[in-house]
C-alpha cells in the first residue's frame, strides 16, 4: 500500500517536473509542440512572407500617423508581404535594445535604432547586429544614399547600418518671444550673447535644457563646441590627436559654465528631463531649445509650426560659419538572429526609393531629413523641416555624443551634468572626459 | 503516512533484533535491510524537497554562481567567445573611484534609511494601534504607498522635488523660507536623503505591517501591570514594547539593510545616478556597466562585490543579535 503510494508520490513529481520544464520553453524553442510539425512548418511557411519591425516609441500621434501611411503604402507596393509594426526603446544607452537582442526571444527583421558608431559598434561587437556589405552590394544602396551618409558608415571592414535619417541639432526659437523681447535671429556672436542678455534681462529663460537625460546636454555642447572650436578641432578631437582638454575644448566648457552663472541656463536644468525642458519651449517659458528635427511633430500636434524657427548658433571664430551638429540619427540596423532578411532588405530597399520619400515629405509635419540621396530632390511640405534640409545642405558638423565610444560618452553625460549643476569645473570636467577618452583610445576603440 | 508505516518497520526490527544477536546471516540481513530502508527514508525525503530544492538551484543558486563566473572573465554579453581574465575585474574595481562613491552612496543609503525607517514606522504603527476608531482606515491609508508601481513612485516624487514647480519649494516659498528653497535632485547633499525619503515613503506600510502584527503579539498584562506600577507612556514604549519587539525589529532592520543595498529602480528612475554621479549607487553602476557598456563582466563583479556586501551584513548583524539575546 505503501509502496503505491511512494509510486504515486514520484508520478506526480515526475509529471510535475515535465510540465516545469515544458512552462520554462521558450515560445520559439518548442515548434514541434502543440500540433504537431504541420503547424510549426505552416508557420515556417508564413513569417517568410512577414515582415517584423521595431522602430522607437512614438513621441506623439502625429508620428503614429506618419507610420501607418508609411505602412499602407508599403503594403499597397507590397501586398504579399504582412507588416508588423512594433514600437520600443531602441536607445542603446538604456540597455533594453541590446537585452531583446540577446535574448533572441520574438527578434524583429529589422530595427530602426538612434544611430552614431558608438551605439552601433556596441551591437555590432557583440555580433547582435548582421554585416550588410552583400547587400550594399547587391542593391546599390551606396548610391542610393547621400554622399555624406555614406562616407560616416564606410571606411571599416564591415557595415552594418542602412542610415534612414540626418540629423539637424541647432536651436528652435520661439518666433513670438522673440519679437516680444525685441530679438532678431542672431547672425554673429556678438548679436547671439547681446539676445541671450536681453532675454534674461526681461525675465524670459534663454536657454532651456533638459540636462538630466545626458543626450539633451549633449546636443547643447555639440552646437557650442561647434561654434567655439569649430568642425576642424572637432574632427582632431573626435578622429585625431585632438584632446577634450585642448584650449578650444575647454574654452566651450567654461562659455557652458559662464550661461549657467548669468542665468542664461538654469542651475535647475541638471535635474529637468529632456521632456521637461520641452515643455517649458512649448509653453513660451524660454526662448530657445537646441535640439534636433524630432520636435516637429510636436508642434505640428500642438499647432505650433508658424510660431517656431530653427537657426543654428553663428560661428564664434572669425570668416567661419557654422553648421547644424549631427551625422546620422537613426539607422535601420537586421538583427543577427532575424528570421525574414529578404523581407527586411525589401523594407530597406523602399525606405530608400522615391515612394518613401514622397510619402514621408508630403506630410507637412514630417520631421525627419531623410538620408537617401533621392530625397534630396524632394522639398519637404513642412516649412521648419525644409529650413533644416537647406541648412544641411550646406554641411553638417558633429554631435560628439554619436562619435564617441561608451565609456567616454558615459563621462561625457555626466561631467556637462556636472557643469550645469556646478558640481565640476570646467577644467575638472574636460580632463574627466579626456582620460575616459584617452582609456578607449589606448584599448583601440 | 508512508513515513509512519516505514518507522513502524523499522521500529518493529529494532525489537526484533534484540532477541537474534548473534545469529552472523540474520544480522548481515538486518543491516541490509536497515540500509534499505535508510535509502528508501532518504529518498522519500528527497523527493518531498525536490521541488522547491529544484527550483531553488535553477532560479537562484545557479545565477548567483554564473555571476561569479563571468565575473572572472572579460565577455561583452553576447560573443560566443570570453577570455578568463582571473580576478582582472576585481582589480579594476578597487581602482574604480566612481565604484567606490557608489558604495559610499549605498552605506549612506543605509544609514539614512534605518534613521528614517526603523523608529518612525514603529513608532507610526504603535500610535495606530491604539487609535479606537477607523483603525482599519489608517491601517490602509499608510499601507497605500506600498501598493503604488515604484515607476508611479518616482514621476510623483519628482515632480514632489521639482525644483520650480514643486510643492516643497512652493510652499517655502509661500510662507517666506524661500531661501530654504533648493534643487533637491540637484544638490549633492540633497540628492540620496531625498532619494531616501522617497523610497521611505514607498516602503514604510510595508514595515508597519510588521510592526502592527507584532504588536498584536504582546501581552497586554504586561502593559497592564505596568500601569500598576505607574509607568508612563514613553516608558512603556521604551521597556514593553521595544523588547518584546525584538524579532520584528530584527526582521525589519535587516530587511531595511538589505532594501537599501540592493536599490534600483527609484534612483533610475528619478536621477539615472546623477547628476555627476552624485546619486550612484552600486546597482545604477553595474546596470549601466552591463547594458549601455556591454561591459558584463565588470558588472559581475561589482555585483559579486554588492553581493559579499550584502550577505556579510546580514550575517555580521544577525550574529550580533544571537549575542546579544544570549
Amino acid at each position: 500500500m505503501s509502496g503505491n503510494k511512494q509510486l504515486l508520490s514520484f508520478i506526480s513529481l515526475v509529471l510535475l517536473l515535465s510540465i516545469f520544464m515544458a512552462g520554462c520553453q521558450s515560445p520559439s524553442a518548442s515548434p514541434g509542440a502543440g500540433n504537431g510539425e504541420e503547424e510549426a512548418k505552416a508557420e515556417d511557411g508564413d513569417s517568410s512572407n512577414t515582415l517584423s519591425l521595431l522602430i522607437p516609441n512614438y513621441y506623439n500621434s502625429v508620428e503614429e500617423e506618419q507610420w501607418s501611411l508609411v505602412i499602407e503604402k508599403f503594403k499597397e507596393l507590397h501586398p504579399d508581404i504582412e507588416v508588423q509594426l512594433e514600437t520600443g526603446d531602441v536607445r542603446v544607452e538604456s540597455g533594453s535594445l541590446t537585452s531583446l537582442l540577446q535574448s533572441g526571444v520574438n527578434t524583429p527583421d529589422v530595427i530602426l535604432m538612434n544611430s552614431g558608431p558608438s551605439r552601433i559598434s556596441v551591437l555590432s561587437e557583440a555580433e547582435l547586429i548582421q554585416p550588410l556589405n552583400d547587400l550594399y552590394e547587391e542593391n546599390s544602396w551606396k548610391e542610393a544614399l547621400r554622399e555624406s551618409a555614406y562616407q560616416l558608415i564606410a571606411g571599416e571592414e564591415n557595415m552594418y547600418e542602412v542610415p534612414h535619417m540626418m540629423d539637424a541639432i541647432a536651436y528652435f526659437y520661439n518666433k513670438d518671444v522673440f519679437e516680444e523681447n525685441g530679438v532678431n535671429v542672431p547672425a554673429s556672436e556678438k548679436e547671439f550673447m547681446k539676445a541671450l542678455q536681453k532675454l534674461k534681462e526681461n525675465d524670459v529663460a534663454p536657454i532651456t535644457i533638459g540636462a538630466r537625460n545626458g543626450y539633451a546636454i549633449g546636443w547643447l555642447f555639440g552646437i557650442m563646441l561647434e561654434s567655439v572650436a569649430g568642425t576642424e578641432k572637432m574632427e582632431e578631437v573626435l578622429y585625431g590627436d585632438g584632446k577634450w582638454n585642448d584650449p578650444e575644448v575647454l574654452k566651450t566648457a567654461e562659455m557652458l559654465k559662464e550661461w549657467v552663472d548669468s542665468g542664461y541656463i538654469s542651475k535647475n536644468a541638471v535635474t529637468l528631463t529632456e521632456a521637461d525642458s520641452k515643455f517649458d519651449f512649448l509653453n513660451k517659458q524660454s526662448a530657445m531649445y537646441p535640439g534636433g528635427t524630432y520636435l516637429i511633430t510636436e508642434l505640428a500636434e500642438q499647432d505650433l509650426q508658424d510660431s517656431v524657427g530653427f537657426f543654428m548658433m553663428p560661428s564664434f571664430i572669425d570668416n567661419q560659419t557654422a553648421e547644424p551638429t549631427g551625422g546620422i540619427g537613426q539607422s535601420w540596423v537586421i538583427p543577427t538572429k532575424a528570421d525574414n532578411r529578404d523581407t527586411a532588405t525589401v523594407w530597406l530597399n523602399f525606405i530608400l526609393s522615391q515612394d518613401y520619400v514622397e510619402t514621408a515629405y508630403s506630410s507637412p509635419d514630417y520631421n525627419f531629413i531623410l538620408a537617401s540621396s533621392i530625397s534630396t530632390e524632394v522639398e519637404p511640405a513642412g516649412d521648419v523641416l525644409n529650413d533644416a534640409s537647406q541648412e544641411l545642405e550646406q554641411g553638417s558638423s558633429y554631435n560628439p555624443s554619436v562619435f564617441i565610444g561608451v565609456e567616454t560618452k558615459e563621462a561625457y553625460f555626466q561631467n556637462l551634468q556636472g557643469l550645469v549643476g556646478g558640481l565640476v569645473t570646467p577644467g575638472e570636467a574636460m580632463n574627466n572626459i579626456e582620460a575616459e577618452a584617452e582609456k578607449e583610445r589606448s584599448e583601440g576603440n | 503516512m508512508a513515513l509512519f508505516h516505514q518507522e513502524g518497520r523499522i521500529d518493529m526490527y529494532t525489537n526484533e533484533s534484540s532477541t537474534i544477536i548473534g545469529n552472523p546471516v540474520l544480522d548481515k540481513e538486518r543491516i541490509k535491510t536497515k540500509r534499505r530502508s535508510k535509502v528508501k527514508k532518504t529518498l522519500t525525503a528527497l523527493s518531498f524537497l525536490a521541488p522547491a530544492l529544484l527550483l531553488y538551484i535553477i532560479f537562484m543558486l545557479y545565477p548567483m554562481l554564473d555571476a561569479v563566473r563571468y565575473s572572472l572573465f572579460d565577455w561583452n554579453g553576447s560573443s560566443t567567445t570570453m577570455n578568463f581574465v582571473g580576478l582582472e575585474n576585481y582589480l579594476q574595481l578597487a581602482k574604480d573611484d566612481i565604484f567606490h562613491k557608489a558604495l559610499g552612496h549605498n552605506l549612506l543609503w543605509v544609514v539614512l534609511s534605518l534613521v528614517l525607517m526603523v523608529l518612525p514606522t514603529l513608532i507610526l504603527a504603535v500610535l495606530i494601534s491604539k487609535v479606537k476608531y477607523g483603525k482599519t482606515f489608517f491601517r490602509a491609508g499608510f499601507y497605500l504607498p506600498s501598493v503604488l508601481s515604484l515607476a508611479v513612485v518616482g514621476v510623483l516624487w519628482s515632480k514632489i522635488y521639482d525644483p520650480a514647480m514643486g510643492p516643497i519649494n512652493k510652499l517655502l516659498s509661500s510662507i517666506g523660507l524661500g531661501f530654504l528653497a533648493k534643487n533637491w535632485l540637484g544638490e549633492p547633499a540633497f540628492v540620496i536623503p531625498a532619494l531616501v525619503i522617497a523610497s521611505t515613503w514607498a516602503f514604510y506600510g510595508l514595515y508597519m505591517i510588521l510592526f502592527l502584527a507584532g504588536l498584536q503579539n504582546i501581552d497586554y498584562q504586561v502593559y497592564e501591570a505596568a500601569d500598576l506600577d505607574g509607568a508612563g507612556p514613553i516608558r512603556k514604549f521604551w521597556h514593553i514594547t521595544v523588547p518584546s519587539l525584538r524579532n520584528t525589529m530584527n526582521l525589519v532592520i535587516s530587511m531595511v539593510i538589505i532594501h537599501a543595498l540592493k536599490g534600483f529602480a527609484l534612483i533610475w528612475l528619478m536621477t539615472q545616478g546623477g547628476p555627476f554621479y552624485m546619486s550612484e549607487v552600486v546597482s545604477t553602476y553595474v546596470y549601466k556597466a552591463a547594458f549601455s557598456m556591454n561591459q558584463v563582466s565588470y558588472a559581475s563583479a561589482g555585483s559579486v562585490v554588492l553581493g559579499i556586501i550584502v550577505i556579510t551584513f546580514t550575517i555580521a548583524f544577525n550574529y550580533y543579535r544571537e549575542r546579544s539575546e544570549a
